[in-house]
């Protein structure tokens, strides 16, 4: 026993550095797999305060721009208010725009922390279970895709971008319909990769590449960028490539966060098939 | 020793804020990832306990997970070169060996020898940092690339601050 009570005193140096860090590769582990929202939480009510200061700094300086896009969402929108008065006559043809309003909620949040140099970026708003946002919720900007809502606390909210290795987002070329997977690469925060679609169909620098109506998260037609480079893989039956994306990752202030009321019934119909 | 402990909290706390309301939020490239805030543990005392070293790396390391929401990535890199720093110290004892109480920076050693000692540490670091953060093999050559620039840009800023804040350099 005396022994090993001078074994361990000769060597505390080395066996606490492996406690340490056996302890730090355990809290890594944990936070990849199940606790991560529990972590986030005690973090994000600690540190919050001060990244709010920050925040309101760098919002400051930015005001100038957001004015700008303020104003020509404004004009965009009373356009569509006037379009709207002066076509009440035809409310036929406007039965399927005013059921999308009802099954879709926007909620506007602003961003309190971001990164768009890691592998694994996240983004957290302030808005959370207080604002009514859930997890898998859409998060858009007036310019287009941002991502999805990962873990929600009382008053923050965790969004996993399009910028993150395990986004994948399902997409559409606007001119043809076909469909594929757009993921991230890894390197480029400006650049996503559309994946899987046949290489029959032509595709163009400029093409506009939007969100499909199969997701239940995102609804249909929402921009994501445009085609900067089709890459042709030999040996394969589809084709890759580089989309530019619409949203500057690196400017993130407001965003909207989108709620479909009938997510959760197409969900369960489609997870009734697997079932059987 | 009481003005020793309080100087040291001050510059614990002035680099940790640097870090987290600085350096994270400029965002250069995808390969652009200072952490200057191992310069307090490159700094800290020659013959300090070593136990003592290993807690303040590990508290350091948390305290910098809190900001970047990254639960025992950067403490684990951290404590991984506290354990190492006396070994690299030997190793690069001048001939007689440490004084008591010596603060291995510029002023006290000279240029080249801190530029060999915080290199190693800088470079052993961001090796487990970044290779942790990717957990896997994927992108091999992308993150060692990555740990190499990053490493660059650390030893800049913290062979700057050196100069900027250190008192113990004499007019040079």
């Amino acid at each position: 026993m005396r022994n090993l009570l001078l074994l361990i005193f000769k060597y505390n140096f080395v066996i606490y550095f492996l406690l340490l860090e056996i302890f730090c590769f355990y809290l890594i582990i944990q936070y990849n797999h199940y606790q991560r929202s529990a972590f986030f939480a005690s973090s994000a009510s600690s540190v919050s305060a001060l990244q709010g200061k920050v925040q309101n700094l760098k919002e400051y300086l930015s005001l100038d721009e957001k004015n700008r896009v303020l104003e020509a969402e404004n004009a965009r929108l009373k356009q569509k208010v006037l379009a709207l008065h002066s076509d009440s006559i035809n409310t036929i043809n406007s039965f399927t725009d005013s059921s999308l309003q009802i099954q879709y909620e926007l909620l506007s949040a602003e961003v309190v922390n971001n990164s768009v140099n890691k592998r694994m970026n996240y983004i957290t708003l302030n808005a959370g279970y207080d604002k009514g946002i859930q997890p898998d919720m859409a998060v858009i900007t007036t310019e287009g895709v941002v991502g999805i809502v990962r873990n929600v606390s009382e008053h923050y909210s965790l969004v996993m971008p399009v910028i993150h290795k395990n986004s994948s987002v399902s997409a559409a070329l606007k001119s043809t319909e076909y469909f594929g997977s757009l993921v991230w690469e890894g390197t480029d925060p400006t650049i996503a990769r559309l994946k899987e679609i046949p290489k029959h169909v032509k595709v163009q620098t400029g093409d506009t590449i939007t969100t499909t109506s199969y997701s239940a998260i995102f609804p249909k037609d929402i921009l994501i960028g445009v085609v900067k480079e089709v890459i042709d893989k030999k040996g394969n039956n589809f084709l890759e490539m580089d989309i530019k994306l619409a949203v500057d990752f690196r400017k993130l202030t407001y965003v909207y966060v989108i709620k479909n009321k009938l997510q959760y019934e197409q969900l369960e119909l489609e997870a009734s098939i697997n079932g059987n | 020793m009481a003005i020793n402990i309080i100087n040291l909290f001050i510059q614990f706390v002035l680099i940790i804020l640097a870090q987290v309301l600085i350096l994270n939020n400029i965002q250069l490239s995808g390969f652009i990832n200072p952490y200057i805030y191992i310069l307090f543990i490159i700094t800290l005392p020659v013959k300090i306990s070593r136990l003592l070293l290993l807690s303040i790396a590990f508290t350091t390391g948390f305290i910098i997970d809190l900001f970047t929401q990254t639960p025992g990535l950067h403490a684990a890199a951290t404590v991984f070169i506290a354990f190492v720093r006396p070994y690299i110290l030997n190793a690069l004892a001048p001939r007689d060996g440490y004084d008591a109480d010596e603060l291995p920076t510029i002023g006290n050693f000279g240029l080249n020898w801190f530029l060999i000692y915080c290199s190693i540490i800088i470079i052993i670091h961001h090796l487990v940092l970044f290779y942790l953060e990717m957990f896997s093999f994927d992108q091999f050559f992308q993150t060692l690339l990555r740990v190499f620039i990053s490493s660059i840009f650390t030893l800049f800023i913290i062979i700057l601050s050196e100069y900027l804040f250190s008192k113990s350099i004499s007019a040079k």
